[in-house]
């Protein structure tokens, strides 16, 4: 009987299997992997894209997807640099409502005219990489207010606060996810939309709201990502729909839609740290890193269409 | 007589994209005494052919209802072993390109029909797996071939007057037409397209429909690589970024549905000219090349709305 439930359990942890063994591999190999300096690296290299990949898990679960996440994640930085000569709240205003907005529009265009949400998100990207462009007129441009890298180079117990933003909104969205209507609403729309209608949830609505909780979150990792170097460009960001979409599906959520929770985005977001942690450390090349990235993806998206398939026989 | 109209008004409608054009060309060269120069529209033609190749066999795997977005890295990956090749023999940098774009192509419809993974996900993994290999090959460096030998041909060549690359767009384009909708395969590849359950039981092999088309747009990559490296005889592992991009818009643009199942190359062709006299106009004004992606972006967005009514109807 306790065989049985020791393999449930393995099988239920698996990501966190992984993350434990790759660790001990790394600590092993390298004595500067499991110092404080660099688990702090490695939560702090997270945390940004981390941050939209709570939005994507909501996303994914209420059965919708989001490509344009990187464009609106250059897009907050841009405007927490652009906005940060009113003062520093209101570089972080703009920036998260930038985003916010944008996350909107999304939703609107994808619920309104019942457009597909891969396609309109695939348009949005190159709409907001544009406008990126033209608003840092393709250059890397710096902020003015100095003190804004308070926002992100303040540390707590040694530790730099968007590690403490994304640790919180993983917690705070893992329990709107568990206790909420919103959360109920948000499974239930993403298992099955007609008969969520049929039971009287605004579908529309839901959607909508994930969409631009999404783009709220990705102006938000923006304007952090900001405050790191306070600086912006039209190319942060270029690889983070890969990044994020890779981590949600690695921690086990299925495309399929009204299953997964948070803390398997977050498992997935930590092993692929752990990954780019570990290839760094061991001095592979950033060219191969990221054919490994392409690879895994593709890896991933199969492996999730296996298990979708063998869901339907059963 | 009334029937003769409603037929008229019938195929204009049909032709929406071709009156946008029209009107486009019009208006412009009376705004714009520079666009109206021959020169301009030599060079508007020469501009579109390595896009406008790619978005051929974009079309053919849209119609399939599959998107293929690692046109572009494939497209520096391609050119950079075209180049390598080159420098030691003009054979080996034509072929061996041609026979990776067929291997990538493979490779893509492998994964994409063999688990029934959603294909714009699988070929963003591609997208990234490519570019990497991309850049691998020269560390990140532009590279150099052989010039002034037969390889330049196609890139440099004339004939009466007009660049032989604008020929082999006008190839490409005849056989891709010809292929959609002269043959049994062109046929079902609409049938996929349009429903897959359906055309499986009819007896069409899905998978194997859907494979040739992902080989049909590497390959189209391919003979696009051609006529940038015989034109260039240089390579950059960045070379092809957002190539993607500009095909689904010239792909979207032109009307074809991303749905799949229903457009034409015809159709391909008038959203590449129409994005390119769009493109060729802001450049002429000097807006600064942001803005050109917001129009793609716009553009994409407008498109799919458009396409969405009308398949409501």
């Amino acid at each position: 009987v306790d065989r049985t439930r020791i393999r449930d359990i393995a099988v239920e942890q698996k990501i966190l299997l992984v993350i434990l063994v790759l660790g001990i591999y790394l600590s092993l190999r390298s004595r500067y992997f499991l110092t404080f300096q660099n688990i702090t690296n490695i939560f702090l290299a997270i945390s940004f894209e981390g941050m939209i990949a709570i939005g994507m898990a909501i996303l994914i679960i209420v059965g919708e997807i989001d490509l344009s996440v990187g464009s609106v994640m250059a897009f907050g930085s841009v405007l927490a640099v652009l906005f940060q000569p009113y003062g520093i709240a209101a570089g972080v205003a703009a920036g998260i409502a930038g985003g916010a907005a944008v996350g909107l529009l999304n939703g609107l265009l994808v619920t309104r005219l019942r457009l597909p949400s891969i396609a309109v998100t695939l348009g949005t990207m190159v709409l907001m990489k544009g406008v990126v462009f033209a608003l840092t007129k393709e250059h890397t441009i710096t902020g003015t207010n100095r003190s804004f890298t308070i926002i992100s180079q303040t540390e707590l117990l040694h530790i730099p606060v968007p590690v403490y933003v994304f640790i919180v909104l993983a917690l705070l969205f893992a329990m709107v996810l568990n206790r909420s209507t919103f959360g109920r609403d948000v499974y239930a729309v993403g298992g099955n939309a007609t008969a969520s209608k049929l039971f009287g949830i605004k579908v529309e609505r839901v959607k909508t709201a994930c969409f631009s909780l999404i783009g709220f979150l990705s102006g938000l990792a923006g304007v952090m990502l900001a405050g790191k170097l306070n600086i912006a460009s039209g190319n942060i960001g270029q690889y983070s729909n890969v990044f994020v979409i890779t981590a949600v599906l690695l921690g086990g959520i299925s495309l399929e839609g009204g299953e997964g929770r948070i803390l398997m985005a977050v498992e997935g977001v930590l092993l692929l740290g752990i990954m780019n942690n570990a290839m760094v450390i061991m001095k592979i090349s950033p060219f191969v890193q990221e054919i490994i990235r392409g690879l895994l993806l593709i890896v991933i998206i199969i492996i999730d269409a296996i298990s979708i398939e063998k869901k339907k026989y059963r | 007589m009334k029937k003769a109209r409603s037929i008229l008004i019938n195929n204009l409608k049909e032709q929406t994209q071709v009156i946008i054009l029209i009107a486009f060309v019009v208006v412009f060269s009376l705004i714009s005494p520079e666009f109206r120069t021959s020169g301009n529209f030599i060079n508007l033609l020469k501009q579109v052919t390595v896009i406008g190749v790619i978005s051929c066999g974009m079309t053919i795997v849209v119609i399939t209802g599959c998107l293929d977005l690692s046109v572009g890295s494939v497209f520096s990956l391609l050119g950079l072993v075209g180049i390598l090749l080159q420098q030691r023999s003009n054979i080996l940098g034509v072929v061996v390109p041609l026979a990776c774009a067929v291997a990538i192509g493979l490779f893509n419809g492998f994964i994409v029909t063999k688990y029934r993974v959603n294909s714009i996900i699988a070929t963003l993994g591609s997208l990234s797996l490519f570019s990497g290999i991309a850049l691998l090959i020269t560390n990140g460096a532009i590279i150099a071939g052989r010039t002034g030998t037969w390889f330049g041909i196609i890139g440099r060549g004339r004939f009466l007057g007009v660049p032989n690359h604008v020929y082999v767009l006008f190839i490409v384009a005849i056989i891709f037409h010809i292929i959609l909708s002269r043959t049994a395969l062109g046929r079902k590849m609409k049938y996929v397209g349009t429903n897959t359950v359906a055309a499986e039981i009819a007896g069409v092999r899905s998978k194997r429909i859907r494979t040739v088309a992902f080989v049909i747009s590497s390959l189209s990559v391919g003979v696009a690589v051609l006529i940038y490296t015989s034109r260039m005889t240089t390579a950059s592992p960045i070379t092809g970024v957002g190539y993607e991009f500009d095909a689904v818009t010239a792909v979207v643009i032109g009307g074809t549905s991303l749905a799949g199942g229903k457009g034409s190359i015809f159709k391909t062709i008038i959203g590449v000219l129409l994005l390119a006299t769009i493109i060729n106009l802001l450049t002429l004004y000097n807006f600064p090349f942001a803005f050109q992606s917001i129009i793609k972006g716009i553009l994409i967005i407008t498109a799919i709305v458009i396409d969405v009514r009308a398949r409501k109807k």
